[in-house]
């Protein structure tokens, strides 16, 4: 062996040692490796949780936005109930787009996170298979190395959970309610406006939305005796209420259309036509 | 009996009740302390020319407060949209500031109408509900009005309003009408007679003073309002005169009596 022989064992005996403190480090950022995977799937399950609230909260929001449109007496375009109904719709849809932006928001970090995770297991999983090369620790390190893979696996896993509910989430907030042109939103705030025309179409209207100072009736009818003056709403109200809506036109009525010849058609009081105030309410729209 | 009878009333006054609100506030208390809040709701008309919001809870208080504001036309208190008939209740009245316009069809600045279906008098009780009635009537120094019997709260309710309904025969909504010839007269004219009528202070004194009304009048009772007025009430509770039914001799002799303060064709 020689002087040489003699040199080399220190060495041999340097690199065993060498090659063990290396896979004692790797087995420690392995065990690190494994409650940081931990930790970063209970930040996906709770991210996955937040989502699927927030897909809720979005339905309910939804269907509590077209409950109060249905409540309202929306009769034409930018009426005040129009109006109020287009306020409530904007004001949802930016509480919702809000609670969105910070739901990807939190998504995107624990989807960061999950890549950091990722790039760190694949480094342990390199030097862990460097150390396979190593006949003195190659088994252990080959444990180590399958060990990493699996964690891998499950980190690519949640990365996948994430991507997908991220995707589909970042689709639900570019079309959130849709604001406008939410096909449910437009239907229910249509509704109202479409159900006044059929009923002012159906009750042979001779005047309707006549604007007057105290509003505009939604239908004015000189029928010979039997004059009516009367307003339709959604069965939200009570027929009563319409009919008391119905009677705050009927002294402006009177005085708008006493030189009309149809108004010579009605009963006459005292003083001129009467003109009954009428309450007709329409089922509502639904959620 | 009333036992199956709605009541209908209408109320004329000029008492403002934007700026003092305590009648209704006490009609409101008498009538409905006994209700569940879900069986009621609030509801008014604003005075400007948009629609009024959807009916809200009820809330007398919340009520009140929008009266004060003196820019509120009509508040309500009715019953949920969709009770049976059987079971509604609603009172509305004019509640205007006095520096608007009322758009009154009558002499007087306001008017309050309620209907009362069979069932929610029975709750409320016949006497009690009458009472709280003519207390407000006095308290806002009534100057016309009256109370109907009638065999469905709609139509109780449309009696009272002058107004028209869908679930009321061609035949009834145009009674309805004819009740309301003398309409812009009302307040310096009675309004009816009825089973029910209310006489202002200067109708009393036009037909001799209260003993004398209720010596002659032929009514089952007269009542003194604090306002000065009167309430005629044409028959006992147990006989009530039901609108549409055979009731033209009992009406005839008090319209005969109460001829002095009622419209007259010239």
């Amino acid at each position: 062996m020689g002087l040489s022989a003699f040199l080399m064992l220190p060495l041999n005996s340097t690199s065993r040692a060498d090659a063990q403190n290396d896979l004692t480090r790797v087995k420690h950022d392995l065990d690190a490796l494994h409650s940081r995977v931990d930790a970063e799937g209970g930040n996906v399950d709770s991210y996955l949780d937040q989502s699927v609230k927030l897909r809720q909260m979005d339905k309910e929001q939804l269907a509590s936005l077209v409950d109060q449109i249905c409540r309202l007496d929306v009769e034409r375009d930018d009426d005040e109930a129009d109006r109020i109904a287009k306020d409530l719709r904007d004001k949802v849809v930016s509480r919702v787009r809000g609670a969105y932006d910070k739901t990807v928001d939190d998504g995107s970090h624990v989807f960061d996170h999950l890549g950091n995770l990722e790039s760190d297991a694949k480094a342990l999983r390199d030097r862990a298979h460097d150390l396979e090369d190593k006949p003195e620790v190659k088994d252990d390190a080959a444990h180590v190395r399958e060990d990493v893979e699996k964690s891998l696996e499950t980190i690519h896993a949640m990365m996948e959970k994430m991507n997908r509910d991220l995707s589909t989430l970042d689709r639900v907030k570019e079309g959130v309610m849709a604001g406008a042109n939410n096909p449910t939103i437009r239907a229910r705030m249509e509704y109202g406006k479409e159900m006044h025309h059929k009923l002012q179409s159906d009750r042979s209207c001779d005047e309707k939305e006549v604007s007057l100072s105290s509003g505009r009736p939604d239908c004015v009818k000189f029928d010979s005796d039997d004059c009516k003056v009367i307003e339709f709403k959604p069965d939200t109200y009570s027929e009563s209420t319409a009919r008391a809506q119905a009677a705050g036109y009927i002294a402006d009525v009177r005085e708008h259309f006493k030189t009309d010849d149809r108004a010579k058609r009605c009963k006459q009081d005292a003083d001129g036509p009467i003109l009954q105030p009428v309450g007709e309410t329409y089922t509502a729209c639904h959620p | 009996m009333t036992n199956h009878l709605a009541l209908g009333a209408a109320l004329h006054f000029d008492h403002v009740l934007a700026d003092d609100p305590a009648p209704l506030e006490a009609l409101i208390h008498s009538l409905f302390s006994g209700f569940v809040a879900d069986q009621l709701r609030n509801f008014y008309i604003p005075d400007d020319a948009q629609k009024a919001p959807p009916p809200s809870d009820f809330d007398p208080k919340k009520l009140v407060e929008r009266i004060r504001t003196g820019a509120t036309w009509l508040a309500s208190v009715h019953s949920t949209p969709g009770t049976p008939d059987a079971e509604e209740v609603e009172i509305s009245v004019g509640t205007v500031g006095a520096a608007r316009s009322s758009r009154s069809l009558t002499k007087c600045r306001y008017a309050l109408t309620g209907a009362f279906g069979p069932a929610q008098l029975a709750r409320i009780g016949v006497s009690q509900a009458l009472d709280a009635i003519l207390t407000f009537a006095g308290a806002v120094a009534v100057r016309a009005g009256v109370l109907h019997w009638a065999t469905t709260t709609v139509y109780a309710s449309c009696l009272a309003s002058g107004g028209g309904s869908n679930q009321l025969t061609r035949e009834q909504n145009s009674h309805i009408t004819d009740l309301l010839y003398w309409q812009p007269r009302w307040g310096n004219v009675i309004r009816g007679p009825q089973w029910g009528t209310f006489l202002a202070a200067e109708h009393v004194r036009a037909l001799g003073g209260i003993d004398a009304i209720t010596r002659e009048s032929g009514c089952a009772r007269v009542i003194a309002l604090r306002s000065g007025g009167a309430f005629l009430q044409a028959t006992a509770l147990d006989e009530p005169i039901v609108e549409d039914t055979n009731n033209e001799a009992s009406m005839a002799r008090l319209a005969a009596y109460l001829t002095p303060v009622m419209g007259r064709r010239t």
